[in-house]
């Protein structure tokens, strides 16, 4: 004979095969919430041990219906179904709460808690990383925008310096400290720019300012991303750089779900454009994404960079795998000793 | 203003339900004030339920006092609504994957205390079947390959005698490449094998590619 036993915020029940009930342990309402928790856990805790004891020595075979150490489970069972079924009658009738009201404020907290902790839990250091990278492209482009501004601006007082200064970034830092024209060159007298007033020139000097310091956190993010690409994901940086590592990464959103995914999908990230283009039938499968920019694809011979590319792919998801489920493991070396013979072999 | 549907009241061309809190919007719906009296506008190009609605749907199987299992609750823009409907008395359980979303639904819920939320798998009931009971409605709004089968596992699991079941089907993310109307129909095939079909609607111009279906235990 079989005994079924269920788990429910107001205690655990066990039932018979025809559903009769053989046996309840009920929760006091102040310690419901840390009793169900813990009884929510494959091990087993007192309330369960208690329940068993009042079960009493027969030699049925116990069934819970979430896993637990050292018995059988089985979901939906009849203890389950049954309870479910009449829960806040229940929980009234056997004197766990007053009313129903009581009940659900009870069940609103409870799983408030459980989310909260479990939220918690997935804030994970993969996490911030997909952040940094997308914060890296965001400053980027906001500091592309500006340095056009910029560019226009100073152009009017002296447009001669952007014939020598491309960079937008260079010409930030510079008028950052020396805004002014004589300061620059000896030359700035005979500029075609504007006579401007000390103030409109002080404008100009805090408005780079502020572009300079985008660049400057833009550098410290990028260094800030390939220390903690290294720290958590030891074994596919081995492979390719922090950078790359982390852009796939952040594509992906985190490493749970990189982990998970088929090498043929890492091979083809970041072209969804043209991966969607070749499923509706309108041409060619693409043979790399994001992972082009691994010199191994990118500097070498154009009929062997699909071949490469799968390779490279593969190897990258053993590698990420290996990063998610154990960074401990250092397969990374010989991985990529594995992954470099594999290369040379090809050119031979 | 008409009662049409249990819950659910009339202005012009909109849906709206009646607040259960006072001074305190879910997203930017619109508000319409009546005397002592709160109407929440239902935006139905943020919810598919609101967009179904609009698309001429009839039952929801909804009512005040109702037990509702929501799978992908998100943070809660539908689900405002069905706490509207089914009041203080009744209760939503509300299954959602994404740690994100559930961050800002688990503010949602400490206004309106007749939502649970419950950060799990909506294709494993087992890890939240001990925090839930049985319900009247079933309402999944999911877009997963597999989201008929989940859909058909949760109902024969808490879907009480009678009760209503509701799905949004997102044809995009069953496959991308096939036409919407062959996705329906073998997604209703799949849901024929189980349900009996009560209601079908494409949500138009609301969600593109979307359809949705309201249905029964057989």
């Amino acid at each position: 004979m079989y005994t079924y036993i269920s788990l429910n915020p107001i205690g655990l029940f066990a039932h018979d095969a025809n559903g009769k009930q053989l046996a309840s342990i009920i929760f006091k309402l102040d310690d419901a919430k840390d009793r169900f928790i813990a009884a929510s856990h494959p091990e087993l805790t007192e309330d369960d041990r208690a329940l068993i004891k009042k079960l009493g020595k027969k030699d049925d075979q116990i069934i819970f219906e979430i896993p637990k150490d050292g018995f059988f489970d089985e979901f939906p069972n009849i203890s389950g179904d049954t309870i479910r079924n009449n829960l806040s009658k229940l929980a009234i009738s056997t004197g766990f709460v007053k009313d129903a009201g009581e009940y659900y404020l009870y069940i609103n907290e409870l799983n408030s808690t459980i989310t909260k902790t479990s939220i918690k839990a997935a804030s994970t250091d993969d996490r911030l990383l997909v952040h940094a990278v997308s914060t890296i492209d965001e400053l980027e482009s906001t500091a592309n925008t500006l340095s056009i501004r910029l560019k226009e601006w100073y152009g009017l007082y002296y447009p001669e310096l952007l014939e020598t200064v491309k960079s937008n970034e260079k010409l930030a830092s510079l008028l950052a400290t020396t805004p002014k024209r004589e300061d620059l060159s000896e030359d700035a007298g005979l500029s075609m720019g504007g006579d401007y007033s000390e103030t409109d020139i002080l404008q100009y000097q805090n408005y780079a300012i502020m572009i300079n310091s985008i660049y400057r956190q833009m550098k410290e993010l990028e260094a800030y991303v390939d220390r903690k690409a290294t720290e958590i994901m030891p074994n596919v940086t081995r492979i390719i750089s922090p950078t790359l590592a982390s852009r796939l990464l952040a594509d992906a959103g985190s490493l749970e779900k990189i982990a998970k995914l088929p090498s043929s999908t890492v091979q083809v990230m970041g072209a969804e454009k043209a991966l969607f283009r070749h499923i509706m039938g309108q041409g060619p499968s693409p043979k790399h994404g994001l992972i082009f920019q691994a010199p191994v694809i990118n500097q070498s011979k154009k009929n062997e960079r699909g071949k490469r590319s799968r390779m490279l792919a593969s190897t990258l998801s053993i590698a990420f795998r290996m990063d998610y489920f154990d960074k401990k493991l250092t397969g990374g070396d010989l991985l990529k000793e594995k992954f470099d013979k594999k290369i040379e072999n090809l050119k031979g | 203003m008409k009662d049409t549907i249990d819950g659910i009241y009339r202005f012009g061309k909109d849906f709206a339900t009646l607040s259960m809190v006072q001074r305190y919007k879910v997203y930017d719906e619109k508000v319409i004030r009546k005397g002592k009296d709160e109407y929440r506008v239902w935006d139905p190009k943020k919810s598919k339920l609101g967009a179904a609605l609009r698309m001429g749907l009839k039952e929801t199987g909804l009512f005040e006092g109702a037990k509702v299992l929501y799978l992908g609750i998100a943070s809660g823009t539908t689900a405002s609504h069905i706490s509207d409907i089914v009041g203080p008395r009744g209760v939503i359980y509300g299954v959602e994957f994404s740690p994100r979303s559930i961050r800002d639904l688990l503010y949602v819920a400490k206004r309106r205390p007749n939502i649970m939320p419950i950060l799990s798998d909506a294709r494993m009931p087992q890890q939240f079947a001990s925090r839930v009971e049985n319900v009247h409605v079933l309402y999944q709004d999911i877009a997963q390959k597999d989201q008929s089968a989940i859909f058909i596992r949760n109902a024969e699991t808490f879907l009480k005698k009678g009760g209503l079941a509701m799905i949004a089907i997102k044809a995009r993310s069953i496959d991308v490449s096939e036409n919407p109307k062959k996705i329906f129909a073998q997604e209703r095939k799949k849901l024929q094998e189980k349900f009996d079909i009560i209601t079908e609607l494409n949500l138009g111009h609301f969600e593109v590619d979307h359809a949705f279906f309201v249905c029964k235990l057989k």
